[in-house]
């Protein structure tokens, strides 16, 4: 009776070890939409309105319905509580943060910190062709890496179900 | 509400923040920042500069401005969005929070051979705006003509509270007129993100930073004011489009640089023609003041 709830009990962490690393990357695929769809947000305020950065993140943070705590969001918080500091700054540590949270690839973090780097300095066309630049390179990055996830997701869900049942099979 | 000083420091880049606000803020007009040079403080009556302390007279032991700190300044007076401020910049300034007006120095970037734009900053004047109500109640008395009000000039040289007292002009008539403002560069009423930062009153609408003889128009068009005022006529241009305002009824307040009526006569015949009173302004114990009244016509 031991050896059997044993059995089930490695075979279950196992299957949920596969499904955390498929979580985990649903996760990174939904920060990167995430990103991608608010610089489009930003681009859009700005071409419409001419609004100063500040003013266009913290009322698209509001504009989100959204529960979680998502890149905008961060931002706008720090925004408001860092007045004094450069945008720059403020963007590359809530970058930091957000894409160790939800392990962004190293492309996406270097099109994005490379873009708040300029962010705010340049003339108006500049701006939103940064803005869009940064959008489609997110975009691609995303397909590419859905296209992948869809490949893999099945197989990591197996192949933990499987390293259980091999490890109990070894131990038995 | 929060004063002139708070308002200023909350828009500024360390280390001025930190730095300024250890100084008075009274009697202040200007701040200064050049490359390499003293940060310096304009009150009224005396120039002190910047210190890590508060302020010195000396010019070795003030705090001298950096290339690195200006761009720093620059970019949080723009609030970070260069994009947003280009059309100001063009005109060599841009209008901050609280009405405040930041001049800047640099180099010239042209686009078709247009103004397009500054940089490298090396240069940056906060001119701090105050309003000083009531400080126009003695001439109201002298522009009311009946049910209406004389076509009125005010003359002066820069600094002399030209614009000063054309806004505490407005508001004061505010109260029985219906009036509209051609503020082409955001003087008169001080406004930020479309906002006027000053009282002007209860009946002012403002046209915010509209080229003023374009503007002029739009208002009569539809806004149907019963005066307009406006800042600093210059040219035949802005008299064509005045005398389409008498035209249609409205009456003018208006400023211009210039130091005497004799001299403005010979070269701005048309412009001063448009008036029924000149008022003349000057600095009496370094504040500005009325120095005269004149009935042209």
């Amino acid at each position: 009776m031991l050896k059997m709830l044993g059995a089930m009990l490695i075979i279950a962490a196992c299957t949920s070890l596969g499904l955390k690393i498929v979580i985990k990357k649903r996760k990174t695929l939904n920060a990167i939409r995430e990103l991608s769809g608010s610089l489009g947000e930003i681009a859009h305020s700005i071409d419409f309105r001419l609004d100063p950065l500040p003013d266009v993140i913290c009322r698209l943070s509001q504009d989100l319905f959204s529960e979680e705590n998502t890149f905008i969001k961060q931002l706008a918080r720090q925004i408001e509580k860092r007045s004094h500091q450069p945008l720059s700054l403020i963007w590359q540590a809530v970058l930091s943060q957000f894409s160790r949270e939800n392990a962004l690839p190293a492309k996406a973090e270097s099109v994005l910190s490379s873009l708040g780097e300029s962010l705010g300095k340049m003339d108006y066309e500049t701006e939103i062709d940064r803005l869009h630049a940064a959008q489609n390179s997110l975009m691609s990055l995303l397909e590419e890496m859905e296209g992948q996830h869809e490949k893999t997701e099945k197989m990591v869900k197996s192949l933990g179900i499987i390293l259980g049942i091999f490890i109990v099979i070894i131990l038995l | 509400m929060p004063s002139t000083k708070e308002i200023i420091l909350s828009q500024l880049a360390e280390p001025y923040c930190t730095l300024l606000s250890r100084i008075s803020f009274s009697g202040l007009e200007e701040i200064r920042f050049r490359v390499g040079r003293p940060v310096s403080l304009y009150y009224y009556n005396r120039i002190l500069f910047l210190a890590e302390s508060g302020t010195t007279q000396t010019q070795k032991d003030a705090k001298h401005a950096s290339k690195n700190e200006l761009e720093a300044l620059t970019a949080c007076l723009c609030n970070y969005s260069v994009y947003a401020y280009l059309n100001e910049m063009k005109d060599g300034f841009i209008t901050i929070r609280g009405g405040h007006r930041v001049g800047l120095a640099g180099k010239c970037v042209e686009k078709n051979g247009q103004i397009s734009g500054i940089s490298s900053i090396s240069g940056i004047n906060i001119r701090i705006a105050r309003e000083y109500k009531n400080c126009a109640v003695s001439l109201i008395p002298h522009l009311h003509l009946a049910n209406s009000v004389y076509n009125t000039l005010l003359l002066s040289p820069p600094q002399c509270g030209k614009t000063t007292y054309l806004r505490d002009i407005t508001r004061l008539l505010s109260a029985d007129f219906k009036i509209t403002v051609v503020d082409e560069r955001s003087e008169i009423a001080g406004s930020f993100d479309g906002i006027p930062q000053f009282d002007i009153g209860p009946q002012t609408d403002v046209l915010d930073r509209f080229p003023k003889t374009d503007g002029m128009l739009l208002a009569l068009r539809s806004l149907s004011p019963q005066i307009l005022v406006t800042d600093e006529l210059g040219d035949d241009r802005d008299a064509d489009a005045a005398y389409k305002l008498y035209g249609a009824g409205c009456r003018l307040i208006a400023t211009m640089h210039g130091d005497n009526l004799n001299e403005l006569s010979k070269t701005k015949k048309s412009l001063l023609s448009l008036f029924d009173i000149a008022i003349l302004m000057g600095r009496r114990d370094g504040r500005p003041a009325v120095s005269s009244i004149t009935r042209l016509r």
